[in-house]
């Protein structure tokens, strides 16, 4: 792989990776070094993700690197997360929107890894179910299946009937 | 809550709400994309070096120390294995070499041997052309290594001729495993007994009678020049351990070789022929030499 090559992988993926990290830790710094991590590895081993086709390989690659860092650190990942996510344009908004947002964080912060990495890459990176299936190597049922899990509990959390 | 929320009525009210909310939400990443690729580009450039030393399996001083060390090693072990000692033994000589352990080699004329002295710890091996008996020390495996075959033996004392295209093995005592050269045909000598390879690569065992710890050919050849008569029978008296009566007057004077590796009887007849003398035989270890009854 050229530099050149690799630095085009880097600005297509890197935010995609970082994020798809942040939304499985809900750590910024941590999303940030892995994310890094993983394209290092990608450079040094001089793998071939071509942009597109192998994304997959990159979230994989992500995906095990923030395993091994779990288990580095002795941290569970069953433990309580923190999801620090900032809202644009808050002075704008009236009281009973901002108090939705912070209801609607927490509730983030309850979901399963699975079905909150599925919902966030769903709802905010707004990939379509084929898209996260081919990045996270999964099928489209499996992807519809933590969907649907997120959204009850949501709607649970956030008192909708 | 309100009214926003609560018109949410479906699935798809609820994911349209949290596009919305998580549309106008940013992740605070300390650090932006920029400055994550900077680092990632200096590392690529530091890191060069270093990732080839992962591969590497040691770095440059101690590859250098290593492939020294080990040529070195195999430079050693292919003296030690090569380095030979050759014993040689013109015609008309006679050699007795001592080898690394002790054992002995009678080199007979015209014979050339030569050992590994310092691999003789590992194999005591005798790479030999011409005549040769040993005196092996016990121990491991003795070999003694021809043209023609190989001979292996504990520790025992043994002859070993391998000249031109004769090959005989005599053991003098011991025992002694004797191979032809492509190891095909194998025969164990026991004391007194003498192998020799015939044409069609198979052994002929032979009874002989051997010296224990003197070589074959020592005692191989009697000769005599104008020697009495007599003195000729007393040393025949003595090497096969018999009595010889003589007639009275016995004026002859005997010039001649004798192979001492046939019978006693033979060997007589041998010397009595020329003086037209004749024998008898009055037992199994007297004899009586009477004039013949020729001419």
């Amino acid at each position: 792989m050229t530099e050149e090559g690799f630095k085009h992988l880097f600005e297509t993926h890197f935010e995609e990776i970082r994020r798809y990290i942040f939304f499985r830790s809900g750590d910024t710094t941590i999303s940030s070094d892995i994310a890094q991590e993983t394209f290092m590895k990608v450079w040094e081993k001089q793998l071939d993700a071509k942009a597109g086709k192998d994304v997959a390989l990159l979230y994989r690659i992500a995906g095990n690197l923030l395993i091994s860092h779990f288990r580095k650190e002795k941290v569970s990942k069953k433990a309580q997360i923190e999801m620090r996510l900032e809202f644009k344009n808050e002075d704008h908004q009236e009281l009973y929107y901002k108090e939705l947002k912070e209801k609607y964080r927490k509730a983030l912060q309850e979901l399963t890894e699975k079905q909150r990495t599925v919902f966030m890459m769903s709802r905010m990176e707004q990939f379509t179910y084929n898209e996260i299936s081919e990045r996270l190597d999964i099928s489209v049922k499996a992807v519809e299946k933590r969907m649907n899990g997120a959204l009850k509990f949501l709607r649970q959390e956030l008192d909708l009937k | 809550m309100s009214d926003s929320i609560k018109h949410i009525k479906s699935d798809k009210d609820l994911m349209d709400l949290s596009s919305e909310i998580l549309g106008r939400t940013r992740i605070p990443f300390e650090k932006s994309e920029k400055e994550a690729w900077k680092e990632i580009s200096n590392r690529m450039r530091s890191d060069q070096p270093v990732k080839e030393s992962k591969t590497r399996f040691l770095h440059g001083s101690a590859r250098i120390a290593l492939a020294a060390s080990l040529a070195m090693l195999i430079s050693l072990t292919a003296f030690l294995r090569l380095y030979r000692v050759t014993t040689e033994c013109q015609p008309g000589e006679r050699l007795s070499v001592e080898l690394p352990d002790g054992s002995l080699a009678d080199l007979n004329e015209n014979t050339q041997i030569y050992v590994h002295p310092l691999w003789w710890r590992l194999s005591r091996k005798v790479y030999q052309e011409g005549e040769v008996f040993y005196q092996v020390k016990s121990g491991k495996k003795f070999t003694v290594q021809t043209a023609q075959g190989t001979t292996e033996v504990l520790g025992t004392t043994f002859t070993v001729l391998a000249r031109n295209e004769k090959f005989t093995v005599t053991c003098h005592s011991g025992s002694v495993r004797v191979k032809n050269a492509s190891a095909k045909r194998s025969v164990v000598l026991s004391p007194n007994e003498r192998a020799e390879l015939t044409l069609r690569e198979n052994f002929e065992i032979s009874k002989i009678n051997v010296e224990r710890n003197s070589p074959a050919w020592e005692n191989r050849l009697l000769v005599f020049t104008s020697s009495p008569l007599r003195s000729v029978f007393d040393e025949i008296e003595d090497l096969f351990d018999v009595q010889i009566e003589t007639p009275g007057k016995l004026n002859f004077v005997y010039t001649g070789s004798l192979k001492t590796d046939q019978s006693a009887d033979k060997i007589i007849s041998l010397i009595c022929r020329p003086f037209n003398l004749d024998y008898e035989k009055s037992s199994e270890s007297e004899y009586t030499v009477i004039p013949g009854k020729g001419d």
